[in-house]
């Protein structure tokens, strides 16, 4: 398995979530990441303001990305691009 | 040939003083992710430009100070700071350079009497030529890693990345040129290069900035 790393893996999991709301199943396959693991990313973000949880009408968690998420993810973009431009990260993605 | 000598210094506080702030810009761009994330990843690429930033201010600031001591002492104590200048430059920035291309090696997980002065300070002047030629060996080294890195992993999508790529080229050929008795064209033509480098990486963040305003 190739190695991914942890700011590609941040920036995978706030692409995954909208404004509208995203299940942890979406964001845990569209990250490609197992379930534990996308939960405790989603605390530290909750944690830090990027994101937050709310429940749906039918009563499921959904996460929801805030102003500050969107603006924190366009920084991480722009460095994750630039390491990749560079060489410093793989190109995946 | 004096007259560039006395005007070395001076050459040097503007480019140092350009090239602090392209690196300023990168450096608050990554802290602001470091801020937030916490990412190892980020931490290394702030500590990377915190070195950066800390040698073109420290060339600026004994720089400065060469023209104090051009005033006070003699010419030879000018030139004597402004090569001490130069070499923590050259030293911080070899630093700086070593913890970018760390980021890759963690992914893979491994005018007054000119002559009675310079005849006082030649001996010093001459213990710095074998450590500063040292420095160039391993910047050399490094731009060659980076190079590599570039041309084997680099998306190379953007214009400004072959502006990154020809700068590092000829940031590896003014070590060579630095290697040569050729003080001080040698030493403004390094950091010219190291300017243009930081450009490169500026004008990369600007580009991405505006093609990802409207995500």
């Amino acid at each position: 398995m190739k190695y991914r790393s942890d700011l590609v893996i941040l920036l995978d999991i706030l692409n995954a979530i909208d404004e509208e709301g995203s299940l942890i199943s979406h964001i845990a396959s569209y990250a490609n990441m197992p379930h534990p693991r996308v939960k405790e990313k989603l605390k530290t973000m909750i944690e830090n303001g990027l994101i937050i949880e709310e429940e749906d009408e039918e009563g499921r968690r959904i996460y929801k990305i805030t102003q500050k998420g969107i603006e924190v993810r366009r920084r991480i973009r722009e460095t994750v691009y630039m390491l990749r431009e560079l060489g410093l990260l793989t190109s995946e993605r | 040939m004096e007259y560039l000598h006395l005007w070395s210094p001076a050459i040097l506080i503007i480019l140092g003083g350009f090239i602090s702030y392209f690196q300023y810009s990168l450096l608050t761009l990554f802290y602001d992710v470091y801020k937030e994330t916490k990412e190892d990843e980020v931490k290394t690429l702030v500590i990377s430009f915190s070195l950066l930033i800390s040698s073109s201010i420290l060339l600026i600031i004994f720089n400065v100070y060469a023209y104090y001591q051009l005033y006070t002492v003699g010419y030879g104590y000018m030139e004597l700071y402004r090569r001490i200048g130069i070499f923590i430059y050259e030293a911080l920035l070899a630093l700086g350079f070593l913890f970018l291309i760390l980021l890759y090696f963690k992914e893979i997980r491994f005018e007054k009497a000119i002559l009675p002065t310079i005849i006082l300070v030649q001996p010093l002047l001459d213990e710095l030529d074998t450590p500063q030629l040292i420095i160039n060996i391993i910047i050399i080294f490094e731009t060659i890693i980076l190079l590599i890195l570039y041309f084997r992993r680099g998306s190379k999508s953007m214009l400004s990345g072959r502006l990154w790529m020809f700068s590092i080229i000829m940031i590896m050929l003014s070590r060579f040129v630095n290697s040569l008795p050729m003080k001080p064209i040698s030493d403004i033509f390094s950091i010219f290069m190291d300017l243009i480098a930081f450009i490169s990486l500026y004008l990369m963040k600007l580009e991405l900035s505006f093609s990802l305003e409207g995500e």
